[in-house]
């Protein structure tokens, strides 16, 4: 979605038109949601926060936002910070899956697939992201997942981009380590 | 393992742990309260910002209120046009020499604002729902700088245009020497108040060439050389076959209770993708109007 287009959908949400949600609500929801996940680490309420941030953008955030560029790096840290603000509300702790856990065992491969394969497709992808911080996290998924530039991530978590660019070869490191361990290569 | 096979394992973790879009969208839609008072605040039409600096200078010129009011309603006792009395509301003519009064705003900023109010909010309509005569796709590209500039300033663009016409196009063909396109028009509609001859060619160096067979608000200036298009860095405006018009958001002047913003294209990254927008009324008397007040200035 362009940047014009989200001030046309921010201007309906305005006029009280819910095509203009709709219409953000279907490109960004996962990002939105990967946003709570990351924050929040628990599928059930990242699914809460996500309802509750669209509900929210109707309510009040669509009037505050200013337009100009950058439109995703606004709605990533409007994000951020909701799932901050209920996280410090409810003094939940994070919880972190243990990364060494028994997953039952390697699995055997199956046909075309090497054992490496194998082995990532039976580990839950959060239990690798468990061992990355949060904003680790939050950089992995916004460059991975939804084609942030180093940009737009600094932007939307308000830090430099040389800091940004460190932590995400930091994290994807990590990552590798990981699968690596896992492995037993 | 690389960062590809990092970003798809992380790709179909998403997608497989997102909810469900449709049952998510129903908890939040009734979750939402309606807007007692839909606010019709204004989309006000941005300018067009190729090249950086300068649309920001252009919206300042545009938006103070003492030179909106110099430039377009200021009185005048040598406005050919206008029957001209010193009262502030001032009568103005039409083309067919019919008086048309025009209401003087407080400020520009009143002004904007109830234009932009009177915008329908929701329709937005695409440009190939649009119906037109049956016209031939320009594929031709010239080599020359667009006429204009690269900013679009309302006010400079019609201070700088000697003749308004509607028009349509009968041939498209390049220069000699390739630096800009040729277009001869038949002129359906002469605004200028002037003698314009029922035929003209115009040059053009658009990069959003015009279609042969279709009809155009074409804005000209004159030299020694002929007629060329005053401002060239957005698509023309073009009229519908059902007497609508299909402008850029630019356009104050030509923004009616009948405009609505239309998605000009099939893609959204380009340029004019949601920049332009359609007038049932297809009425240029504002715009006109607006273009002799500078004139006769």
């Amino acid at each position: 979605m362009t940047d014009s287009r989200f001030e046309i959908c921010i201007q309906l949400i305005r006029n009280g038109e819910r095509d203009g949600l709709r219409e953000i609500y279907e490109e960004y929801f996962k990002l939105i949601f990967s946003v709570m996940q990351s924050v929040v680490k628990n599928r059930e309420d990242a699914e809460d926060l996500t309802s509750d941030f669209f509900v929210k953008l109707w309510d009040r955030l669509a009037d505050a936002y200013k337009g100009g560029n950058g439109h995703k790096s606004w709605l990533v840290a409007a994000a951020r910070n909701m799932a901050i603000d209920r996280l410090r509300r409810n003094s939940r702790t994070e919880t972190t899956l243990n990364a060494q856990e028994e997953t039952g065992g390697i699995p055997e491969p199956k046909s075309g697939e090497n054992l490496e394969e194998a082995v990532i497709g039976s580990i839950t992808v959060s239990e690798a992201l468990a061992v990355l911080s949060e904003t680790e996290c939050m950089v992995v998924s916004l460059k991975l997942f939804s084609d942030f530039t180093f940009k737009e991530i600094a932007k939307a978590l308000k830090m430099p981009q040389g800091t940004v660019a460190w932590r995400y070869q930091s994290a994807v490191k990590k990552l590798q380590n990981y699968f690596k361990g896992v492995c037993g290569t | 393992m690389t960062e590809e096979q990092l970003k798809q394992i992380l790709t179909e973790e998403i997608n497989t742990a997102a909810p469900d879009k449709e049952a998510l969208w129903a908890r939040i839609d009734a979750l939402l309260k309606p807007k007692a008072t839909p606010a019709k605040r204004s989309v006000v039409p941005r300018l067009v910002k190729i090249g950086g600096f300068a649309a920001a200078c252009a919206a300042v010129i545009l938006l103070v209120p003492a030179i909106f009011n110099l430039v377009y309603f200021k009185s005048n006792s040598n406005n050919a046009i206008v029957g001209e009395t010193a009262s502030q509301d001032r009568p103005s003519a039409d083309r067919n020499g019919n008086s048309v009064h025009l209401e003087e705003p407080a400020s520009n900023a009143d002004r904007v604002d109830s234009v932009s109010e009177s915008l329908p909010s929701a329709k937005l309509l695409r440009y190939d729902e649009l119906s037109f005569p049956s016209y031939s796709q320009t594929l031709l590209k010239c080599s020359g700088k667009p006429f204009g500039g690269e900013y679009f300033v309302e006010e400079d663009i019609l201070a700088q245009t000697d003749v308004i016409i509607r028009g349509r196009i009968d041939k498209v063909y390049k220069t000699d020497d390739g630096s800009g396109i040729c277009y001869d028009v038949t002129v359906t509609e002469a605004f200028s108040g002037a003698e314009i001859s029922s035929s003209l060619t115009v040059v053009s160096r658009s990069p959003y060439p015009m279609c042969r067979g279709r009809e155009y608000l074409l804005l000209l200036s004159e030299d020694e050389n002929g007629y060329h298009t005053v401002f060239d860095n957005v698509p023309q405006t073009e009229y519908t076959a059902d007497g609508g018009m299909v402008y850029f958001n630019g356009w104050q002047t030509l923004t009616t209770d009948s405009s609505c913003a239309l998605l000009y294209s099939e893609q959204p990254d380009a340029f004019f993708y949601d920049r332009m927008m359609y007038s049932a009324a297809g009425d240029p008397s504002h715009l006109i109007a607006a273009w002799s007040d500078i004139r006769s200035l």
